[in-house]
């Protein structure tokens, strides 16, 4: 259904009840249901190790990805770190009982070599993963498309050198899987607010050790935002908490014109219009299966089941995407 | 390749062959390296049997050193686009 605009030549946005009922009351109207769509808030993540970790334990049956599954993770992030923190960062993780090794995949930021991670892996040996370094130059690769710059390590992504944000200061990353069980090259895509940023580095993903993944699609899974899943140790920043903002788990490789419909944005690159919108009415919300807004204090998935807990220092913010 | 794990100065991590390096990191002040090679090296600073004792001595040496967190030696060490 396209987007209305004026009912009978009123400004819908003028319109505050229908029939008497405020809007910010009605579910639905003819069993479509009223999307009303506010970001206020944010998540906020302490910078100690251990202490301040976002996370949650055991989702029952909700994030069962395997290698073979295709998934994307998109989310906001407001970088916190300095060059100082010369460690690599995880900024979403997932992983099962078993501990690191079983069902694990994660997004993570190598900040001394200023690479952008993704992998999945089942074992120590059983695991494929890929990255892009941000001062990879040329015109479509990482170090334009992020407007980070190809100077390393001075450019590195940074709180001082965000990169290309949106006006409120964020960044919208996000990482696409198709179903082939490998992160090759053909099989990842990862775009910096709606530009993709490139190729990725290994043609077939890592050569050492990296054996086909062979994930559990039946173990329950852990979820964690900005440190590990599996204990929640390890660098989770510097100077000041990084923010996360609409965390969003997908059960699809998404596009990039749906990527694009994420940012909100025109879509040239450099360009600061992207906003969150409400992506349970996307032209994707039948895939969305995780979507973690932080609103009104809240760490429950809008979709799905993984309540997060908030340790320590780590809570929710006023300033949003 | 398992097993060799080191810190060497930075001085001497200069002089030693980067094909025999998988990963390597430095400390804060970039005076020392850590390293997992992929054979025997000498003229290190200290010598570590796998990366969880390496990464214990670096924990509790947090002073000059970064917390580098698990499966950091899994990271490759590739010159052509870390020099």
């Amino acid at each position: 259904m396209a987007n209305t605009g004026r009912i009978i030549g009123s400004l819908t946005t003028a319109i505050s009840k229908v029939s008497g009922t405020a809007i910010s009351g009605l579910a639905n109207i003819m069993g479509k249901v009223i999307s009303l769509f506010s970001n206020t808030q944010s998540l906020s993540h302490g910078i100690a190790n251990g202490t301040d970790a976002v996370y949650a334990s055991s989702t029952a049956s909700d994030f069962q990805v395997i290698q073979s599954d295709a998934w994307s993770i998109s989310f906001w992030i407001k970088v916190g770190w300095t060059s100082s923190l010369n460690g690599s960062i995880h900024l979403i993780a997932s992983n099962g009982p078993g501990g690191v090794h079983d069902s694990m995949w994660r997004v993570f930021y190598n900040e001394s070599n200023n690479r952008l991670y993704f992998g999945f892996r089942s074992g120590s040996t059983y695991k494929s993963n890929n990255f892009w370094y941000f001062h990879h130059t040329g015109a479509g690769e990482a170090g334009a498309q992020s407007g980070l710059g190809t100077s390393y390590p001075s450019d590195n992504w940074m709180a001082s050198n965000p990169g290309y944000v949106n006006a409120d200061g964020f960044t919208l990353i996000t990482i696409t899987k198709g179903t082939a069980t490998k992160a090759t090259r053909a099989n990842l895509t990862a775009y910096w607010n709606g530009q993709n940023l490139g190729d990725a580095y290994w043609v077939n993903g890592c050569t050492n050790n990296c054996n086909t993944p062979a994930m559990t699609a039946s173990d329950a899974r852990n979820f964690a935002i900005g440190n590990n899943s599996w204990n929640y140790s390890g660098p989770q920043g510097n100077g000041s908490p990084t923010l996360y903002d609409e965390v969003a788990f997908w059960d699809k490789e998404l596009s990039a014109a749906e990527v694009l419909e994420i940012w909100g944005g025109a879509g040239t690159l450099g360009e600061t219009t992207g906003a969150p919108s409400n992506l349970q009415t996307s032209s994707m919300a039948a895939n969305l299966i995780g979507y973690w807004r932080f609103e009104t204090n809240g760490t429950v998935s809008t979709v799905g089941s993984a309540t997060l807990t908030l340790d320590g220092n780590s809570t929710t913010s006023t300033t949003h995407a | 390749m398992d097993g060799n794990y080191y810190i060497f100065t930075t001085t001497v991590y200069d002089t030693i062959d980067k094909n025999k390096i998988f990963s390597r990191f430095y400390d804060l002040t970039k005076s020392n390296v850590t390293l997992l090679a992929t054979e025997p090296l000498t003229g290190f600073s200290n010598e570590f049997s796998s990366d969880t004792e390496t990464l214990t001595y670096i924990h509790n040496n947090q002073s000059s050193w970064p917390e580098f967190g698990e499966l950091v030696f899994e990271i490759e060490y590739i010159p052509a686009i870390d020099d």
